[in-house]
């Protein structure tokens, strides 16, 4: 039997599809098999992120109507043999699928895959509802910034009212630099409030932007630091046990101490 | 030029931790207010072990900063006129 995780965060933009994308990934590179499916029904993302949009064909409301068999409409990853993707219907909206059909289809599918990894739409409303119903454990997604801490807070409440069993945390886009200055959260500040287990720490990293532009997740790219800490997330995800990372903050190169001096005399 | 300068956002962090405390302690107290009454018989039930006092003259106060202040934090106040002691420690 599968695990179904929810990946979700309240706030939108902190960064829940590309979390999706890299952390399924990175399980199926360390040999399971894993189903990532895209409940942002309406505002599809998760097929971009991976490189997969000229591969879909159906999608999970027709799987759910019974248009289409749920093989048909299982996308197989370009990279990896074991990962795939469900995707979501661009031109229906949240009401296309109901709690009991979600629950339904995850049922069909957690016999035949290691992890089920669902992204959830941003807010809290029916997507939300439709995107947790069938999972019991989640990922909180926030960004070290107060609107989205608070919204992650007020995500695992409603969590914890529906009794999952592990909220983990992954704090994304975090700047070591701005941190040392002490303009922005830290770590010990997010986790004090939310008093959630952290599953990872992401730093900010241009190459998700790239990675995002060309369709391949950024774990891919073994000089990405933010998808070495995706990597990491993956492995204690089996319980492998991964020091968390320690963000190093990278060295400005020659050119850029010369541009940042000319800003600084501004 | 070289000096950098104190910029209205510098320890902003702090600020930002404050806030948060603030906002997450007001949000939680508003989506089940009956914490504040649960807190209210709980600490009844423990000083009646020690004096006497008129439950009806308790009071609870909440107090959250508000603004860009740092070290300021949430804090109750609670107001208990007492008449005797119970037993003697």
């Amino acid at each position: 039997m599968g695990e179904i995780i929810v990946v979700t965060s309240g706030k939108g933009g902190v960064g829940k599809t590309t979390t999706t994308a890299n952390i399924g990934s990175g399980l199926a590179t360390l040999g399971k098999k894993v189903v990532l499916i895209d409940m942002d029904i309406g505002l599809r993302n998760l097929d971009i992120i991976l490189g997969l949009e000229r591969h879909i064909v159906y999608d999970l409301v027709q799987v759910v109507e019974g248009r289409c068999r749920m093989k048909q409409a299982l996308v197989k990853d370009k990279r990896l043999d074991n990962l795939f993707l469900l995707a979501a219907p661009q031109t229906r909206d949240k009401d296309a699928i109901s709690p009991e059909q979600m629950q339904k289809l995850c049922s069909s599918l957690v016999d035949d895959f290691d992890y089920i990894l669902i992204d959830c739409p941003a807010g809290i409303e029916q997507g939300f509802r439709n995107a947790i119903v069938a999972a019991n454990k989640a990922i909180v997604v926030a960004t070290p910034e107060v609107n989205s801490v608070r919204d992650a807070d007020r995500v695992v409440g409603l969590l914890e009212s529906e009794d999952f069993e592990e909220i983990r945390l992954v704090l994304n886009r975090v700047r070591p630099d701005m941190v040392r200055r002490k303009e922005m959260l830290d770590m010990e500040a997010v986790t004090s409030v939310l008093s959630i287990d952290v599953l990872g720490i992401v730093p900010d990293d241009e190459h998700i932007i790239a990675a995002g532009n060309v369709g391949e997740p950024a774990i891919s790219d073994p000089s990405s630091p933010a998808g070495m800490a995706y990597a990491n997330i993956a492995s204690r995800i089996l319980d492998i046990n991964v020091p968390m990372l320690e963000i190093v903050e990278r060295h400005p190169t020659f050119g850029e101490k010369l541009r940042n001096l000319f800003r600084k005399g501004r | 030029m070289f000096v950098s300068k104190k910029t209205p956002f510098t320890g902003s962090g702090d600020v930002a931790k404050n806030r948060l405390t603030t906002i997450i302690f007001q949000d939680r107290m508003e989506r089940s207010p009956e914490i504040l009454e649960m807190m209210k018989s709980e600490i009844i039930s423990v000083m009646a072990n020690y004096m006497d006092f008129d439950e009806n003259q308790i009071e609870l106060d909440l107090w959250l900063p508000g603004g860009k202040t740092v070290g300021e934090l949430p804090s109750l106040t609670a107001s208990i006129p007492i008449r005797a002691w119970k037993k003697r420690h």
